[in-house]
């Protein structure tokens, strides 16, 4: 039942990533790596139902037609569409589903927390995650290997 | 140890009855417990049975939680609720609303919160260890506020003790020089200085040596960026004393040669890797003459005809059965419920207040923050909250005319002023971009990383001075859900508070000058800033600390003070009232070390007591609701 519903949703877990790809600026491996995607498909398909998962799919392969011009997509989509591209992306960089449509934020899991890619914008970790070792704060940022 | 549990009545005769199992009431039982003292402390909130699986439990709903609050590892229960940040609102108009646990009546909000599950807020503190400065133990000599019955020579073995308890890190030579503390010839810190941050580098690469002019006086002031000293592991020191060395207190109280703080940057609320101190590390190391009855809310002092403690009644609950009234008695009780409880205990069983100072005095440190980018990576939201400080504003002539404060430099980026980085994320998402309406892809990882990766902000902790006019009262028409009163705050800013704020808002201005740092400080009216006010035209905000005192404010006369020197009330032979609530002046620094200092001391006086008294406590039955 769940699958379907992916399905429905997204057209299937590949898709999906493909689309939170595009979304977030990080490549079909990287959010393969954190172990997220197929959890993240399901999550938001079962919150949102799978229409405007589809209209979004639909809008946003519409609207990425140059490589390079994904920033500028939000341009030409509507409202609607837009909040639940804002919502995806912001649940892979935080692992948090936003307030969105009037309900209260939710933490995914604990690894959906943990696996946040701001921190790995960042080269860290999510507070109170890692332990990156006694001193590590006293170095220059840089890139942390996992 | 010995967990009550629930419901479970108390067995035997106690010697002291301490309420509150925080970092005071820890710190006074497990001194006379080592005495071979008989101690029950009763804590109002829960305790985990199993200490590993409480701290696993906390940790996992701390990582879920949405909103990474101060109380955020625990689900209060009805019967012990306590104020969370999230409580308080500002109003579109300028204003503020409250809700929760604390009742907020004054032209300005009560910004701070506490904790009530054993442990306490201790669980859940940065772990920041700074001492007092001998002339803030004066502050009346500077024109405001008052000042204490014993000066820092007094307290000087204390805050040894202190910080052998606690477990501070810190280099003695530069708290020598750079803060004006005097030490022992021969003292070190337990544990060296925890190193400073790559941020703390950065700054003091560009400021230290440099002078400002004092906005108040004109006098210069030299920047110098100062190791701020934790309560957190680091490398022990092979010199403390005398030789002897340290060995670094790790998990559940275990001598643990190795801890370290490992850079987790989640020391509020709490330390996956117990390298900070929490009063469970004292628990665990109680003798087992101290017995622990968790779910226990200490309602009333029971007192004889001549005014002498002889003991408590308390209301005990449990997540299934009825809640019961228990009394217990002992030869001494101790208050160690925290600044506001203890208070509310005072008043709520009639007692201590021949001064009528019981529950005012009320003081925190409001905070002034100040934020921004700097031009190079900082590497933000690693390591602990703030490894340093500037120390020149604490001290000398200036604080006559403005309030004293000391600054920390935090490395968590925006968290404090803004709200976790998930903020900055959906406004990049909501808002980035030539159009306005967003970012993706890899514009928005840049994005995010520009943004993110070169915060800073600067946390100007004001010394907020003894007034009789902020205090806590109760309100007997708005009860909890065991029935009781609940706290009422009245709070407001002094012109000399307000007037610390604008001199600190100057300061920074020409520190981010020096910095090269871009300011992005702005606190809009709504909800995000309740603490807002207007001072000689300019709009301020403010956070609260977390360090409430005064509310049962020390002196050496009963006519105007609750408890003496020792955390004696005046009134009440046998009745000690511990804690933060005993400060006579804040300081300008973080003030749990200087509490546990004064606890450390009053055990001595208890202990004292007792053998001057040596005669057997006797419990009474409880008695039905
Ligand atoms: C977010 C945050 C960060 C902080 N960081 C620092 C810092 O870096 N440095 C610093 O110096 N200070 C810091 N503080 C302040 C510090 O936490 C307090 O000063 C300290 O914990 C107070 O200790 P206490 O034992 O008096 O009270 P608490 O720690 O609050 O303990 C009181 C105990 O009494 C119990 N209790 C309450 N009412 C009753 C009752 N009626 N019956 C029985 N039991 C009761 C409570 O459940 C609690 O366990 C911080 C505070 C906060 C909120
Ligand atoms: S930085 Fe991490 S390891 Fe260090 S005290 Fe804070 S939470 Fe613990």
């Amino acid at each position: 039942m769940r699958q379907s519903t992916v399905a429905e949703a997204w057209g299937g877990a590949e898709e999906f990533v493909a689309l939170s790809a595009s979304l977030s600026g990080f490549d079909v491996t990287e959010l393969e790596k954190t172990g997220m995607a197929s959890a993240y498909a399901e999550f938001v398909a079962g919150r949102v139902g799978a229409v405007p998962c589809r209209a979004l799919r639909d809008g946003w392969a519409g609207g990425r037609t140059e490589p390079g011009s994904v920033g500028e997509v939000a341009e030409g989509l509507d409202e609607e569409v837009l909040a639940l591209a804002r919502a995806v992306t912001q649940l892979w960089y935080t692992g948090c589903w936003p307030g969105f449509a009037g309900s209260a934020p939710v933490v995914v899991s604990e690894r959906a927390y943990a696996e946040g890619l701001v921190w790995r914008v960042l080269g860290g970790y999510a507070p109170g995650v890692g332990r990156p070792g006694f001193g590590s704060w006293s170095e220059a940022p840089g890139r942390v290997g996992r | 140890m010995s967990p009550g549990g629930g419901a479970a009545a108390p067995h035997g005769s106690y010697d002291v009855i301490v309420v509150g199992g925080g970092i005071a009431g820890s710190l006074v039982a497990r001194r006379l417990g080592d005495l071979g003292r008989r101690v029950l402390v009763l804590e109002a909130g829960p305790a985990a049975a199993d200490p590993e699986a409480g701290h696993r439990a906390a940790l996992r709903t701390y990582l879920t939680a949405g909103a990474k609050v101060p109380g955020s590892p625990y689900v209060p229960s009805p019967e012990a609720t306590w104020p969370e940040v999230t409580d308080l609102t500002g109003l579109p108009s300028g204003g503020y609303a409250a809700e929760g646990h604390l009742i907020q009546r004054g032209p300005l909000p009560y910004a701070s919160g506490y904790v009530r599950v054993n442990g306490g807020t201790g669980n859940v503190w940065t772990g920041l260890t700074p001492r007092m400065h001998p002339e803030d133990f004066r502050t009346a000599e500077f024109g405001y506020g008052r000042s204490w019955p014993i000066g820092y020579d007094e307290l000087e073995p204390h805050y040894r003790a202190a910080e052998y308890e606690i477990g501070v890190a810190a280099d003695v030579d530069e708290q020598r020089e750079h803060v004006g503390l005097p030490f022992p010839e021969e003292y070190v810190f337990p544990m060296r200085a925890l190193p400073a941050s790559h941020l703390d580098r950065i700054v003091a690469a560009r400021l230290d040596g440099r002078r400002l002019a004092d906005p108040a006086t004109g006098d210069p002031v030299v920047l110098r960026v100062t190791g701020t000293p934790h309560g957190r592991n680091s490398t022990p020191d092979p010199l403390y004393d005398g030789g002897a060395g340290y060995v670094p207190v790790g998990a559940h109280g275990r001598p643990d040669p190795g801890s370290r703080c490992l850079g987790s940057a989640s020391c509020i609320p709490l330390c996956p890797s117990h390298a900070k101190y929490t009063p469970l590390k004292t628990q665990a190391r109680w003798s087992d003459t101290v017995t622990l009855v968790d779910r226990a809310v200490v309602d009333r002092v029971l007192v004889d005809g001549n005014g002498r403690a002889t003991g408590v009644e308390y209301l005990a609950w449990n997540a299934s059965g009825p809640v019961t009234r228990r009394t217990v008695s002992a030869d001494v009780v101790v208050l160690a419920a925290h600044a506001v409880e203890n208070a509310r205990l005072l008043l709520l069983s009639g007692l201590a207040n021949r001064s009528d100072q019981v529950g005012r005095n009320l003081m925190d440190h409001p905070v002034l923050l100040t934020w921004g980018l700097l031009p190079e990576p900082v590497g933000p939201y690693r390591g602990p909250g703030s490894t340093s400080g500037l120390e020149g504003f604490r001290f000398g002539p200036a604080r006559r005319a403005r309030a004293p404060f000391r600054v920390e430099i935090g490395n968590w980026g925006w968290v404090w002023a803004k709200g976790p980085v998930d903020g900055d994320v959906a406004e990049l998402l909501r808002t980035g971009g030539e159009h306005g309406r967003g970012l993706f892809g890899e514009a928005l990882r840049t994005a995010v990383r520009e943004r993110l990766g070169r915060q800073f902000t600067l946390q100007f902790e004001m010394e907020q001075e003894a007034d009789p006019a902020n205090r806590v009262t109760l309100d007997p028409d708005r009860r909890d859900a065991l029935g009781l009163p609940r706290p009422v705050v009245s709070y407001d800013l002094s012109p000399h508070v307000k007037e610390g704020m604008a001199a600190a808002r100057q300061v920074s201005d020409r520190i981010f000058a020096l910095l090269g740092a871009e300011d992005h400080t702005d606190h809009p009216a709504g909800p995000a800033w309740p603490g807002r006010f207007e001072h000689r035209g300019t709009t301020y905000a403010y956070r609260g600390a977390g360090h409430a005192a005064g509310t049962h404010i020390m002196g050496d006369d009963p006519a105007t003070s609750v408890v003496d020197s020792d955390q004696r009330c005046w009134d009440h032979p046998g009745l000690y009232a511990v804690g933060c609530g005993s400060m006579p002046s804040v300081a300008t620094s973080n003030p749990t070390l200087t509490m546990a200092a004064l606890a450390l001391r009053s055990a001595g006086a208890i202990a004292r007591e007792l053998t001057a008294r040596d005669r057997p406590a006797v419990i009474t039955p409880g008695d039905a609701p």
